[in-house]
């Protein structure tokens, strides 16, 4: 499942692409477009894409959750999930909190208007938070009369800028989202675009994403219990595959040993994420909060740099850094604080309900981490004073 | 010429959202039903008429209810012309088909398409009786429109359907304000969603083609209304 944020200018045609997306994959209600085509028919009105628009915000609002709303849909046997916040602000909190994760984000800059404040803003928070993958649409094509050089021109302003951020897009596809070009159905007017559609970039993304979903064993022990004199550690497997007879390392005390078996909750010769089990290892005694896994790049740390959000008022001072199922004592400095509005950053010792601030935290003993992105289950944190939540951040 | 376009079910939230300009006019807002127990069309249509509460008398045989011309601001007119008003010159035998359509939809023996199918052949129906009225020298005319109620009572709840609707309505205003400088658009009552279908809401709607500063008013206030409009 490809996860996919779409971000731009208000007026550039957000909604519009998110529709057209889902009307030519087929994932809208047929029942409910079939009642608006007839009725335009009975009526002797010619069909507009602007009706259908009304069928998506129904969508949004059956599937809105407390604040995000994700909607589903799949083409060629691939699965994407569109990741839509009513405002930058509700994105910014669910990505920072790691409760959404998007592996991608849609650029959208409208033709006929360029980059605008928003656009830039939207690009930088895409590097704030970390997205690596980005598409860029050129949207509203139709109303430059398709003409190659306006694309040209929006896309060299949009790339300078992104470059200024140290951004480099996936691709950049000129669109009509209105008509339907270059989104899913390739464009008859833009003969100039040898490109590929927008769906056909996502797919290409999504069969990069699925080799790289093959990674190693990661398995944070959650409770450990005794079996006839053996020690068996429990938790969810985070990614990856074991199977018995093979060698792992256990973080951070970096031991080295074999799994001697594997329960789920009966013995099995292999088991693959996410399945709960309970594993024996050959030699050693472990305990909550450690790593069991078969990744070699996994490496323990005492200091990380962060972008936190803060869920109620911040100061600086004594944590405890939680991640998976590590607790950590640790000490937090505050470096800035983003303007969650202009995006500019602030020197400020604390933050508010809400805030956004960069982070240094100082962990009394070694914990092992991972970029969100990577692995999400290492990549996300909370900030917690007896045992509240005050904070929480990804890893990038 | 006056022209009163009664819009039967149009909902003032609607009106705003899909951005009907022509249905807006210059000045436009709710209108206060809060003196009647239920929104009933008839009461809410024959009240509209006659500048009073007729819900006592109306509710004895409802769509068997009639004013007469006297009660009402026509007699104020020489040459009017009122097409099917609910509770005055309303053709009872086509809505009867609309009405037993409702019913038998909840009885599961019909579909919406079907339901749907009726209302539009009366809303086609309206609209040509209507329109060619229009180009006789009236002093004032009154067309009624049950389409945004008929198809709202199974289709409130999906506003893209509705949306059609009220541009269809939006695009009757358009062509009416290019025949008159004085048109009074007004609803009986609104409506409200209830999953996908609607319910009559507890305010109606009403628009001028001039700027005028009517706040709330009652149903029953557009009588005297009406007859200062006269030359």
């Amino acid at each position: 499942m490809l996860n996919l944020v779409f971000v731009g200018h208000i007026d550039h045609g957000k909604s519009t692409l998110i529709c057209r997306l889902l009307y030519d994959t087929n994932s809208l209600p047929q029942e409910k477009i079939e009642e608006v085509k007839r009725t335009c028919e009975q009526l002797g009105r010619k069909f507009e894409f602007a009706y259908i628009l009304d069928a998506l915000e129904e969508e949004r609002e059956k599937q809105i959750t407390i604040d995000t709303t994700q909607i589903f849909f799949s083409w060629d046997g691939k699965d994407y999930c569109i990741i839509d916040a009513p405002g930058h602000k509700e994105f910014i909190k669910n990505m920072l909190t790691g409760a959404t994760q998007s592996d991608v984000a849609i650029l959208i800059v409208s033709a006929k208007e360029g980059m605008e404040e928003q656009t830039k803003r939207h690009a930088f928070l895409l590097k704030l938070l970390g997205i690596e993958k980005i598409i860029v649409v050129v949207n509203k094509m139709d109303l430059v009369n398709y003409e190659n050089s306006v694309f040209e021109k929006t896309k060299e302003d949009i790339l300078s800028y992104l470059s200024s951020l140290g951004i480099t897009p996936y691709s950049v596809i000129p669109i009509s989202a209105i008509k339907g070009e270059n989104v899913v159905k390739n464009s008859e007017h833009m003969p100039w675009y040898k490109g590929k559609s927008l769906i056909e970039v996502l797919s290409e993304i999504e069969k990069e994403m699925e080799i790289k979903e093959n990674q190693e064993f990661i398995l944070p022990i959650q409770d450990v219990y005794e079996k006839n004199g053996k020690k068996v550690y429990v938790g969810n497997i985070a990614v990856g595959e074991v199977h018995v007879g093979e060698k792992v390392r256990v973080l951070p005390s970096e031991k080295e040993t074999k799994v001697e078996k594997i329960l789920i909750p009966e013995e099995t010769e292999k088991a693959r994420a996410p399945k709960a089990i309970g594993i024996v290892l050959e030699s050693g005694t472990f305990s909550r909060g450690e790593i069991i896994t078969k990744n070699k790049d996994l490496k323990t740390t005492t200091i990380i740099k962060a972008n936190i959000f803060a869920i109620s008022n911040f100061e600086e001072g004594e944590y405890d850094f939680c991640c998976s199922t590590q607790k950590i004592p640790c000490n937090v400095k505050i470096e800035e604080k983003i303007d969650i509005d202009s995006l500019e950053a602030i020197k400020e010792n604390k933050l508010k309900n809400g805030d956004i601030g960069r982070v240094i935290i100082t962990l009394e003993k070694p914990c092992v981490v991972s970029n969100f992105y990577k692995i999400p289950e290492l990549g996300k944190f909370t900030l917690e004073k007896n045992s509240e939540v005050i904070a929480g951040g990804i890893l990038l | 010429m006056i022209v009163i376009l009664g819009l039967d079910g149009l909902e003032y939230t609607y009106v705003k959202e899909f951005n009907c300009r022509n249905l807006m006019q210059s000045s436009f807002g709710k209108t206060d039903i809060s003196e009647f127990s239920d929104p009933r069309t008839v009461v809410l249509w024959s009240s509209f008429l006659t500048g009073r509460n007729t819900e006592k008398e109306a509710l004895k045989d409802l769509w068997n209810f009639r004013v007469s011309k006297e009660e009402t601001f026509f007699v104020k007119f020489q040459k009017w012309h009122a097409i099917d008003v609910p509770g005055f010159t309303y053709i009872r035998d086509r809505h009867q088909r609309e009405r037993e359509a409702l019913k038998k939809f909840f009885d599961g023996k019909t579909s919406i398409e079907e339901y749907d199918e009726i209302a539009f052949e009366n809303h086609r129906l309206a609209k040509e009786e209507f329109f060619s009225a229009l180009d006789n020298d009236f002093e004032i005319i009154m067309g009624y429109f049950a389409l945004a109620d008929v198809i709202g009572h199974l289709s409130f709840g999906i506003k893209s359907k509705m949306r059609i609707i009220y541009h269809e309505l939006d695009e009757i205003a358009k062509k009416v304000e290019k025949k008159t400088e004085k048109l009074l658009i007004i609803s009986d009552h609104g409506m409200k969603a209830v999953g996908r279908f609607g319910d009559h809401s507890n305010y109606g709607f009403w628009s001028f083609s001039e700027k005028v500063d009517w706040n709330m008013p009652k149903i029953t206030e557009f009588k005297n209304l009406i007859i200062s409009l006269k030359d």
